[in-house]
């Protein structure tokens, strides 16, 4: 399994805590991007007069494998 | 008998340090780097940020290595005139050199590669621009890595620059206590609530960020083992930072000297003439470095600057650190570099042995010091005694370029009309004495409609 964690060459100890709110980060801001994505696609069929079909939006979210956060 | 001196800043991180040998800088590039250093030149990552100018350049050398068990190369960096540190910077610089840090992060990622570290102290300013000068910077990138270097970005440059914008400029002055940035529930505690709320920036950044270090402080099982991330979120997280730091803005309100060539009583004829007389001075001794010493917005640091000369412009107020600077960006004017500088109270040498950051003392000596409009500031309101002064300046420089400002100008009776006048050594003859334990005066001539005095000394 890839683990991050003890990878060779670790000179600064980047602190879970910063690790987590990086995911948390990459996470919010993800799903930001994905938010506006979608309401701007109702907003353009809107004013075409179309009716809103929901597209499948590519996920780029951080990919979180088995390992459960308890925030 | 070679004379091997390593570098008091570099010693934290394995891939390689700097060390002096017979007064020449070079680094060592240890074999546990090899891969990754391999990787920065063929890739072109070296060549691209060296021809941006992001990063120093290195030339390849057949210098034996200072620890040679280890080594894989030795490579001699082209060397900066002047180092500084983080708390000697305006806002601007420090906004700068944040933005440059994410940017050469996002050119690694492009040939993969990710900056392992973000620590302020890895940049200099060169010619009124930012430079990273930590050529070993960059580790090879993993898919799913994420960012090491993402605490001390937010210590070192997000934390300062939120707390100079939207609490107090003078808070940048922490990085001086906190050798590794300023702690991040520190700077939760002291920013505004308004920055407390939803997905800005600042919340995700400081507040969450100071929370989630102190739940998992204790922590002994690491919950993000085995996590990933893919480069798109590594390089939304580059940009989130860049956008909560674009906005942040200072900008000094009601400053005591950002304006003070408007309200000094010299007329702007007697201004050119102190400029005309201090670029004279400045041709007579054809110094290569300078310092001026309450340089203000460095207007007269110009006179030493445009001339080639390599002139440090400092001054204790931020606001005409900030103004100098802006202006150098402005006009891509070279050769000078605006610090914050309390003279009173210089930068000291810090860190581990007392030896990483070096006081602003031990970067001398220079050619030249200068000192126009200072003395009096020394003299009467700190109470230094004008020998005391002169003795500094001949530990520092070989030349002192310095004005006499007598108690019968209108800005020392301002100094003087709130406390009792115990100077009674403040005056020409007394100042001349005083310089003439150190120096020997070379020249001294009158600035025109005023009763000021302008001395050239030679140390003796």
């Amino acid at each position: 399994m890839f683990n991050i964690l003890f990878k060779v060459n670790y000179y600064l100890n980047p602190g879970t805590g910063s690790l987590i709110v990086q995911l948390i980060a990459a996470g919010i801001i993800g799903s930001i991007g994905i938010l506006i994505k979608v309401f701007w696609a109702r907003i353009k069929a809107f004013f075409k007069g179309e009716k809103y079909v929901p597209q499948q939006v590519e996920a780029t979210d951080p990919v979180i494998e088995e390992t459960e956060i308890n925030e | 008998m070679n004379d091997l001196e390593r570098i008091g800043s570099s010693f934290r991180d394995p891939s390689g340090f700097l060390f002096k040998r017979d007064g020449v800088l070079y680094r060592q590039v240890n074999t546990s780097y090899r891969k990754a250093y391999d990787h920065l030149i063929s890739s072109g990552l070296y060549d691209a940020l060296v021809t941006s100018h992001k990063m120093v350049a290195h030339s390849d050398t057949n210098e034996p290595p200072a620890e040679p068990d280890r080594a894989y190369k030795v490579i001699q960096p082209e060397l900066m005139p002047m180092i500084s540190y983080p708390y000697e910077w305006s806002f601007s610089e420090m906004k700068d050199a944040a933005l440059l840090t994410l940017e050469i992060g996002r050119m690694a990622l492009q040939k993969n590669m990710i900056l392992k570290d973000a620590s302020a102290y890895n940049i200099q300013f060169l010619d009124g621009k930012p430079i990273l000068i930590d050529t070993l910077s960059f580790d090879i990138y993993h898919e799913g890595q994420l960012w090491d270097g993402y605490r001390q970005f937010c210590q070192h440059f997000l934390a300062p620059l939120a707390l100079a914008s939207l609490v107090d400029i003078r808070l940048m002055q922490l990085m001086r206590v906190y050798i590794d940035g300023t702690p991040l529930d520190l700077a939760s505690e002291l920013l505004p609530g308004k920055t407390k709320f939803g997905t800005g920036g600042l919340n995700i950044h400081i507040h969450m960020h100071a929370r989630a270090e102190k739940r998992y402080a204790q922590s002994e099982a690491l919950p993000t083992a085995g996590v990933k991330m893919d480069k798109a979120s590594l390089l939304r997280i580059y940009d989130s930072l860049e956008k909560t730091i674009h906005p942040l803005k200072w900008e000094p309100a009601g400053t005591e000297w950002g304006n003070y060539y408007n309200i000094t009583n010299y007329s702007d004829d007697s201004l050119k003439k102190k400029g005309e007389i201090v670029g004279k001075f400045i041709e007579q001794i054809a110094p290569k470095t300078a310092w001026d010493l309450g340089a203000n917005n460095g207007l007269f640091s110009r006179e030493a600057s445009r001339r080639g000369v390599i002139t440090v412009a400092s001054d204790i107020d931020p606001a005409a650190v900030e103004q100098n600077y802006l202006a150098i960006k402005q006009t891509g004017e070279k050769n000078l570099l605006p610090l914050i500088i309390d003279l009173t109270n210089p930068s000291s040498s810090l860190g581990w042995f007392n030896a990483e950051r070096e006081s602003f003392f031990e970067r001398g000596p220079v050619d030249l010091v200068i000192a126009l409009a200072l003395i009096h500031h020394l003299a009467i309101s700190n109470n230094v005694p004008l020998d005391s002064i002169a003795e500094l300046f001949s530990e520092l420089a070989n030349w002192a370029t310095v004005e006499f400002v007598p108690k019968s100008d209108s800005q020392v009776k301002r100094l003087l009309a709130t406390r009792k006048d115990i100077f009674d050594q403040y005056t020409v003859e007394g100042f001349e004495k005083a310089f003439s334990t150190y120096f020997t005066c070379e020249q001294k001539e009158s600035i025109p409609n005023s009763e000021r005095i302008l001395y050239l000394f030679k140390k003796k």
